[in-house]
């Protein structure tokens, strides 16, 4: 059972839940909040027959990966909006709208 | 300074794969992504020139190429702009073959009330000419379909009269064993271009002990070459299903192919529908499936090489959404996703299902995704609340895993395969298996074309340009 503490001003819940929601397959983990940090418990799953170590690794990078892609989404959010509408949207509505 | 396009990635082998929202692609250093957010990219770098280029960073808060990108993205997609194109007929469930991976739940030949009734034929023909797509393609499935010649001819015969009138392009495709082809079904074919969309497994003895007879590959073989000699080389194309035993012959499949005068193969793994459900390691079976693709696929490129063209169609598809700009026409690497934006089934039985896998269901008893019955009205088997409930989980870009990987745009939602397999439309990437083999393909594409570039690029160029011209 592996426990990790999480700086919640470092990464945000959406990261944290993104990279937790990939470690479903082979662990039960639960989320505890505690002020400025959150907590988290990895229980494996039956199957499971990885190290501690492995676990740790893959969730730090994934933490800070989804923590990058993150940063992108919230940067390019409204773009990606307009982009849909222009490929999207019948062109008048689209002139409407910007209008 | 520079700004950012919308773009994901991940770490792959010893580099990172960064794909933007239409779907192009670079590898670049570990970290890069990273170093791009960070705006540590300088111009000197030949880096921030590939960036630029390929619609990743941007001089400018919105990009100067933004209409260029919103075309790219609208091509991309431009699969949804005439909806339902392929309109599946199951004309009857009976069929002469005891296929042990059979995902269609087909009865003995003689069995009674497996036909689809005339009146719903016609009028399902009728729902058909609704969709506003300039291109129908009518695909007879069964059961075995040429078992009912007349229901075949009947459906045509409706489709070209009503076609008088709202000119689109048909085509007619029969999917068969090829077992039985009597001359009143190649006659027909003949009369009306139909294709024949046949299913071959390999060798002699895999064929017949997945048929469960002893004599099917001679009888398909026979079919296969009666329906060239009467129809043409380029009317029958083949299937091949890869059941448990198959996954030890992957050069033995191959071979039987180019034996039988086939220039291409479609690697076709099982789907846990019908009878095929007593395999119920999926686990196993799917490792497995991953590694005889691989095994395939190398052996079809040393082909290749060798001066011989043979393709492998999931493989020429998924290339086809990596290095070209258009969508491909395959309904299970779609989103949105294939079931009613491209493809419906009216069964034997006078339901409509979202799909070729959604009716397998229903034999099961499982009618989640029976839209209605062909006397329904199209509006409300279309754009009715079934339709509209399936639509809340089948775009890759909006479901939890799918909405932040890097493959994406190479990729395809499937809430039916979902809903089967997990039990739930929306699905759980990190436990399915259909996400673990897709990732697994486009990853080994990925690969061959970064690691093995110059080696595979001209078979790859020629098995998409060949698809294109
Ligand atoms: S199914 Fe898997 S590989 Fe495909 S887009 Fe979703 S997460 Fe990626």
């Amino acid at each position: 059972m592996l426990t990790l503490t999480i700086d919640i001003t470092i990464f945000s819940d959406e990261v944290i839940s993104k990279a937790v929601y990939w470690e479903t397959n082979q662990y039960i983990v639960s989320r505890q909040l505690n002020g400025k940090t959150e907590t988290l418990t990895f229980e494996p799953k039956p199957q499971c027959t990885e190290n501690e170590a492995a676990l740790k690794e893959r969730f730090l990078t994934r933490l800070n990966d989804f923590k990058v892609q993150q940063i992108v989404d919230n940067e390019t959010k409204d773009l990606r909006t307009i982009l849909y509408i222009k490929a999207f949207a019948n062109n008048d509505d689209f002139e409407a709208i910007t209008e | 300074m520079y700004y950012l396009l919308p773009f994901r990635f991940e770490r792959f082998e010893d580099s990172e794969l960064l794909v933007n929202e239409v779907g192009d692609y670079l590898f670049c250093p570990q970290g890069t992504a990273a170093r791009i957010v960070n705006r540590e990219i300088s111009k000197d770098e030949e880096l921030y020139h590939d960036l630029l280029a390929n619609f990743f960073i941007s001089p400018t808060p919105i990009p100067p190429t933004i209409d260029i990108l919103a075309a790219r993205l609208r091509t991309k997609k431009a699969f949804l702009d005439s909806f339902t194109a392929l309109h599946i007929f199951v004309l009857t469930l009976r069929c002469n073959q005891n296929c042990v991976y059979c995902q269609a739940t087909s009865q003995q030949e003689c069995a009674h009330g497996k036909d689809m009734k005339l009146p719903d034929l016609l009028k399902a023909v009728e729902l058909m000419f609704r969709s506003p797509s300039e291109h129908l393609t009518m695909e007879f499935q069964g059961g075995e379909p040429s078992l009912v010649p007349h229901l075949i001819r009947a459906a045509i015969e409706k489709a070209e009269a009503l076609n008088q009138t709202a000119h689109k392009t048909l085509t007619y495709v029969l999917c068969t064993n090829s077992v039985h082809l009597t001359d009143e079904v190649l006659t027909l074919c003949k009369q009306f271009n139909i294709l024949i969309s046949t299913s071959l497994d390999g060798p002699r003895n895999l064929h017949n002990s997945n048929r469960g007879k002893i004599d099917s590959y001679e009888k398909v073989v026979a079919g296969i070459a009666l329906a060239r000699q009467t129809l043409g080389e380029d009317k029958v194309s083949a299937l091949m299903t890869t059941s448990v035993p198959a996954l030890d012959y992957p050069k033995e499949i191959v071979d039987a192919y180019r034996e039988n005068g086939f220039r291409s193969i479609f690697i076709r793994a099982l789907n846990p529908y019908g009878l095929a459900t007593e395999n119920n390691d999926w686990e196993a079976y799917t490792t497995r499936f991953i590694e005889f693709y691989k095994q395939m696929l190398d052996y079809i490129i040393e082909i290749n090489k060798s001066g011989e063209l043979f393709v492998e169609e999931f493989t020429r598809l998924i290339l086809q959404k990596i290095l070209t700009p258009f969508p491909i026409g395959f309904v299970d690497l779609q989103s949105p996703a294939g079931i009613v934006n491209s493809v419906v089934v009216y069964n034997y039985d006078g339901g409509v299902y979202a799909s070729d896998e959604s009716r397998m269901l229903a034999e099961a008893g499982d009618y989640t995704f029976r839209l209605g019955n062909i006397s329904d009205t199209y509006e409300s088997l279309f754009y009715g609340e079934k339709a509209q409930h399936f639509a809340d989980c089948w775009a890759t870009e909006t479901i939890a895993g799918c909405s932040d990987c890097a493959l994406q745009s190479y990729c395809g939602a499937d809430p039916v395969r979902n809903y089967s397999t997990q039990g739930s439309m929306y699905g759980h990437r990190p436990t399915s298996l259909l996400c673990r083999k897709y990732k697994a393909i486009i990853e080994h594409i990925l690969s061959l074309l970064k690691n093995r570039n110059e080696e595979v690029m001209p078979i790859f160029t020629q098995w998409i340009k060949g698809r294109n011209a």
